[in-house]
């Protein structure tokens, strides 16, 4: 396939071109007039002034009508051009994107069962005994549980891929849910050095599905230790106002590297650079919060560029009242 | 039993635990880093006598590790580990200076083979050869310590492999020395390359050290087996 670069350097040629060939045109028709004249006047066919004049009207008009029909054919010309060459760009932007994709998920997939097949392997070779033996056969089941939370989050992308997510809506609260993720993932992340923290705001309740609730905060959480720098800090705050409910989930790492903090929600898109790669993930985590945060009702926004460093996540829900509140705890 | 140093460059902790255990096992003194660029900075500091390299690291990928330490000149041998097997990848690790190149997920006793053989390789590289540090054939001399060749007055570099090649030949000569017994003992266990690498290595060598590369006097072919070198 033809290159960015190669694309890009034929549509500037094609487009100096053009112009150059217009430019042509006007000097060309813009002599015309004189020309003419001056042959006819050779030939032995004097002319006078008013005859002059109106060769150079005529020239003028033919001049004119030539730019014009010119002109617009140059402009469908570039705007076509253009056009290819958008579609290019963004079919080679996806190709990349796709084998990054098939490069990351082959490296998430294959490094958990290598290194559980390796514990087993020696287990059976009889190359580790008693507390060894032990601790190999928890490594491979933690190892087989990270395949298989992989695995999860495929298969659930695939499906919200596939139709709108169906959730369960029904009042919950968001701080009691938030609480808990943090709980567990703060168990899981510890021996990475992760400190997880919560500032909690009370009466922030909302309506939705408490699974998909739970998906969106974990992912946001493990993907701000994922990104957090070394010994990560995470901070998930919940608030409210009179009429939405705000999660904010943050980190004190590098930040985004100046990626546009939009595009991280997109599918498969993933930073360039080595750190970025050798994180893991294959750049769907972000992707599948936003589309249960959409099948929610709510929006999703990133913030970089923060003081103190880091990217900020903010999930915005519709506030439920507190009358609803009090039937759900009834 | 060898007590020889090894480099472990893997950042998934519990590959990099297993791994190093069983090396430790085999009797290997085995250190570990997880990130590229401190890998690149141990090995310029102290070379070990072969390194594990992961391709996806943090810091620098293990590609680029590669890459810097055979442009410096570097020539620890290296086995790529990795979960990006695919045929490019492959091609790209060895042609950046890789010795061998193994898939993940892979088989612990692999591993070991694997592992074994490069040393192996490794160390007949380094001893010195049966028949001296220098080769004669005809007008042409071969330095197996600075690896160069002098034809009348001109000096040639050689790569290492095209030394290799040449002293495989050289240390029995006379003798038919298959194409297979060359792979086994420059490329080592499984060899990437297929047989007719080692011809275009050939080709090179006659054209450097023949008189006439067309009708050879020094390295000969054996039909269907393999090279034959008379000194």
């Amino acid at each position: 396939m033809i290159s960015r670069k190669k694309a890009f350097v034929l549509y500037a040629s094609s487009a100096a071109f053009v112009v150059a060939l217009l430019a042509w045109w006007a000097f060309f028709f813009g002599r015309q007039g004189t020309l003419l004249a001056n042959r006819m006047q050779s030939a032995g066919a004097p002319l006078t002034d008013e005859q002059i004049a109106t060769l150079h009207a005529v020239a003028g008009e033919t001049q004119r009508m030539f730019l014009a029909e010119g002109l617009t054919l140059c402009i469908l010309l570039l705007g076509g051009m253009w056009s290819i060459l958008r579609t290019m760009t963004r079919e080679l932007a996806l190709e990349r994107q796709q084998k990054n994709f098939l490069s990351a998920i082959t490296h998430e997939l294959r490094s958990p069962i290598a290194s559980a097949r390796l514990y087993v392997e020696s287990v059976l070779l009889g190359r580790a005994d008693g507390e060894k033996k032990d601790r190999y056969l928890q490594r491979a089941m933690l190892d087989l549980d990270r395949l298989r939370t992989r695995v999860d989050d495929l298969l659930e992308t695939a499906r919200v891929n596939s139709a709108k997510p169906t959730l369960d809506i029904e009042p919950l609260d968001l701080s009691g849910i938030a609480r808990d993720v943090v709980e567990r993932l703060s168990k899981e992340h510890a021996v990475r050095g992760a400190k997880i923290e919560l500032d909690a705001g009370s009466g922030v309740w909302v309506r939705t599905d408490a699974r998909a609730l739970d998906t969106v905060i974990s992912n946001l959480v493990s993907n701000a230790v994922k990104y957090g720098g070394k010994d990560p800090r995470v901070l998930v705050r919940t608030e409210h106002t009179r009429t939405k409910a705000l999660l904010y989930v943050r980190d004190y790492g590098p930040g985004l590297g100046g990626a546009d903090p939009k595009r991280i929600f997109e599918p498969f898109v993933r930073g360039d650079d080595a750190n970025v790669r050798a994180k893991g993930g294959v750049g769907l985590g972000l992707y599948l919060v936003r589309e249960l945060v959409m099948a929610m009702g709510g929006r999703v926004r990133a913030k970089d560029g923060l003081e103190g460093g880091g990217t900020e996540i903010e999930i915005e829900l519709a506030l439920v009242e507190p009358r609803v509140r009090a039937e759900a705890k009834a | 039993m060898t007590g020889e140093k090894l480099l472990v460059v893997e950042d998934e902790l519990h590959l990099a635990e297993v791994i190093a255990d069983n090396l430790e096992l085999e009797g290997y003194a085995v250190e570990v880093v997880g990130d590229g660029l401190e890998a690149l900075e141990k090995i310029r500091r102290e070379p070990p006598a072969l390194v594990l390299l992961d391709v996806m690291l943090p810091g620098m990928d293990g590609f680029e590790v590669c890459e810097r330490l055979r442009k410096e000149k570097v020539d620890v041998p290296i086995l790529f580990m990795t979960a990006r097997s695919d045929t490019d990848d492959r091609i790209r690790g060895l042609e950046l200076g890789g010795d061998d190149y193994l898939g993940k997920p892979f088989e612990l006793r692999e591993l070991m083979l694997r592992v074994a053989a490069i040393l192996k390789r490794s160390k007949w590289a380094k001893t010195k050869a049966s028949f001296g540090d220098t080769l004669v054939l005809g007008d042409a001399s071969v330095d197996f310590k600075s690896y160069t060749a002098q034809v009348g007055d001109k000096q040639y570099q050689l790569s290492t492999k095209e030394v290799l090649i040449l002293r495989a030949l050289a240390e029995r000569p006379g003798e038919v020395i298959s194409r297979a017994d060359i792979l086994d003992r420059v490329w080592g266990y499984e060899a990437f390359p297929t047989e007719r690498t080692i011809d275009n290595f050939i080709v090179r060598l006659r054209r450097l050290l023949e008189p006439d590369p067309q009708s050879p006097r020094y390295i000969h072919t054996v039909r269907g087996t393999g090279y034959r070198l008379t000194p």
